[in-house]
């Protein structure tokens, strides 16, 4: 199939902006309106105003932050994604954006969570390719405050790359795709975006002109040069740390070497993912009564709980039945609005 | 935000080949022309570049024809000498295509690199950039001469129209009307100017906004001799692959057409009268008519 479906995941401060405004700016179409840029990203973030609803929309109902470090996250995405009135709008948004154009990117920070949502709903029109950003966490962990503004602390930060870049990875596993290293975008943007153009086969590489290719050029953004910290300035746990640089010099290696896709790497990061579950269990489970004081009544999501079976049962029953009673509201309401029934309740032609 | 441009040294940390940027000098145009290997088309070129430029730089990457000395006969013949500088570039420079795309911009091998260490010598307040076998017309002078003054109160874009002229003899040449290429050729020497790596070759940017002015039809045309071989400067030999290189496809089919006695769709067999080269006679306001009339 001719069109593509490009979709940028990656961390904040991981190049995923200036990567999809180049890949926009060469001639790729990106769905308007784009967000406005802002402080965080003067040159603008490369995003979909729609995809940023969606995905928000989704996050909200799934009880996931953006960046978020528990593996449960992950199937709870999953799980609102799934569901027919999301899929449905989704694969009708893509079909129209492909109307009149072959090459379409979707960039966002909370893509990572909702990647085969994307892979299901596009690939009836497009064939979906899936470009990942890769920068060291060092880079990427700010100290406290997020850019998204959100107060997490660095061990939290750190441990939600290594979520979000091992469950990312898996996600995309045997699907068409491609590993940008920071470095490389910083050295050589130009090469940077052939290289995985030629990689996924983007036909849209052949069409710049100058005068686009004066306009990619001009998206690098000076505020993204390297901070030059150290893991100690951050003050994050060393398990975290060590996990962290793991994950980070394997994926590092298989994209400089183009081995994303083979056999010991994939073997290789399913076994970090083990050790990570593992290390956020053991956190999860120590924290359990800081978790259950802060958090009382709420859904944990933690699959340490859910092995109780009965606490998950209640949450999961919980959450249907708040669900089921948003509907009713709204179904009721739209009968009375087509019968002319008031608010109430009479019906406003008489009788 | 526009970039701007900074001096920086280059990958092989050679320092006497640093990019440094001057402040700007005196005139209105500084040509540029990097050049390897065109003595035998400088004699046409360098003449009309030095009636309509300020000053020329010449920048020589390891011609081994007499090219340097040409140039400074040529600037000699034209009292040119004081407005003349000659330089070196003694590297092995990618070229065009995949090979540039595979060489880092910083490095010294690369055509962005080169591109940014040439013009940082230039110093007046715009930059002209040129080939050393691209022949201005007797119109194309006048066109300068008026820009000069026409540019006094304003910064903007000169886009050239070019038109490819293969020489077979001293009396016969094809010009080919129907291969018009229109590019920037002259623009701002701000700290907004300087050169990038794009996909086949290097890019000049250049301050935003400004606006773009057409120089006549009949300004220069670029000399290709039938009896050398016109695309050493490509990695590769195809040039189907992008609408960028299909200027070059067109080139090569007429190039090989021509040498081989045929005469595609509008391409123009100029014969001289005999008294002057015919590169003079296309030099002619008359000639005009070819790329007019088309």
């Amino acid at each position: 199939m001719y069109n593509r479906l490009i979709l940028v995941a990656g961390s904040p401060r991981s190049g995923t902006s200036l990567f999809a405004g180049m890949l926009g700016a060469l001639g790729c179409h990106i769905p308007q309106p784009e967000v406005a840029r802002d402080d965080r990203a003067p040159k603008g973030f490369g995003e979909s105003q729609w995809v940023v609803n969606y995905h928000s929309k989704l996050l909200r109902r799934a009880g996931v932050e953006t960046w978020d470090a528990r593996p449960a996250a992950w199937s709870q995405t999953a799980d609102v994604a799934r569901e027919q009135s999301a899929e449905r709008q989704l694969q009708r948004w893509i079909a129209a954006e492909f109307d009149t154009r072959d090459h379409v990117v979707i960039k966002d920070a909370r893509l990572h969570w909702f990647l085969p949502a994307w892979r299901r709903a596009g690939e009836t029109v497009a064939t979906p390719c899936f470009i990942t950003l890769l920068r060291h966490p060092l880079e990427i962990v700010e100290d406290k405050k997020t850019p998204y503004g959100e107060r997490w602390h660095p061990n939290a930060q750190t441990a939600s790359w290594i979520n979000s870049m091992l469950y990312g990875e898996r996600s995309t596993r045997g699907d068409r795709r491609g590993l940008v290293r920071y470095e490389e975008l910083e050295d050589d943007a130009m090469l940077a975006v052939a290289q995985v153009s030629e990689r996924l086969d983007l036909s849209f590489i052949e069409r710049p002109m100058p005068a686009q290719m004066r306009e990619a050029t001009n998206l690098a953004d000076p505020s993204l040069k390297p901070r030059r910290l150290k893991w100690p300035d951050l003050e994050v746990n060393e398990r975290l740390v060590e996990l962290a640089e793991e994950v980070f010099a394997t994926l590092d290696r298989a994209g400089r070497d183009d081995e994303l896709d083979e056999k010991p790497v994939a073997s290789a990061l399913d076994d970090l993912r083990k050790r990570y579950v593992d290390l956020y269990t053991f956190s999860e489970t120590t924290a359990q009564f800081s978790i259950a004081a802060k958090q009382r009544g709420a859904p944990s999501g933690s699959p340490a709980i859910a092995r109780d079976g009965s606490l998950l049962t209640r949450d999961m029953a919980r959450k249907v039945m708040e669900r089921t009673k948003r509907k009713s509201k709204r179904t009721i309401y739209q009968l009375r609005k087509r019968s002319g029934i008031a608010a109430g309740g009479r019906s406003q032609e008489g009788g | 935000m526009t970039l701007t441009r900074k001096d920086f040294i280059n990958l092989e940390q050679l320092r006497d080949f640093e990019v440094r940027w001057p402040d700007p000098g005196e005139g209105m145009f500084t040509a540029v022309l990097r050049v390897k290997n065109e003595s035998r088309s400088l004699p046409w070129v360098l003449p009309g570049v030095f009636r309509a430029a300020d000053d020329v730089i010449l920048v020589d990457n390891g011609s081994d024809d007499g090219t340097p000395e040409i140039a400074q006969r040529v600037a000699k013949e034209q009292g040119a000498e004081d407005r003349f500088l000659l330089l070196e570039y003694p590297f092995d420079v990618s070229r065009c295509g995949t090979e540039h795309l595979g060489t880092p911009p910083n490095s010294i091998h690369s055509l962005t690199y080169f591109y940014n260490w040439a013009f940082s010598h230039a110093r007046g307040r715009y930059w002209w950039k040129w080939d050393g076998d691209m022949v201005l017309t007797e119109a194309g002078e006048r066109s300068f001469d008026e820009l000069k003054w026409q540019l006094e109160g304003l910064d903007a874009i000169i886009t050239i129209p070019r038109y490819p002229v293969y020489v077979e003899s001293e009396d016969v040449a094809y010009l080919d009307s129907d291969m018009r290429n229109r590019e920037p050729w002259i623009w701002p020497n701000r700290k907004e100017s300087f050169f990038v790596k794009s996909f086949e070759w290097e890019l000049p940017v250049w301050p935003k906004d400004l606006p773009y002015f057409l120089l006549p039809e009949w300004t220069c045309f670029e000399l290709k001799w039938l009896d050398a071989d016109e695309f050493t400067h490509w990695s590769k030999s195809s040039f189907e692959g992008t609408i960028r290189t299909r200027r070059k496809a067109r080139e090569w089919e007429v190039f090989h057409a021509v040498s081989e006695g045929e005469l595609p769709f509008g391409v123009h067999r100029i014969e001289s009268p005999g008294d002057k080269h015919v590169i003079d006679v296309l030099r002619e306001p008359a000639s005009a008519r070819y790329v007019l009339d088309r």
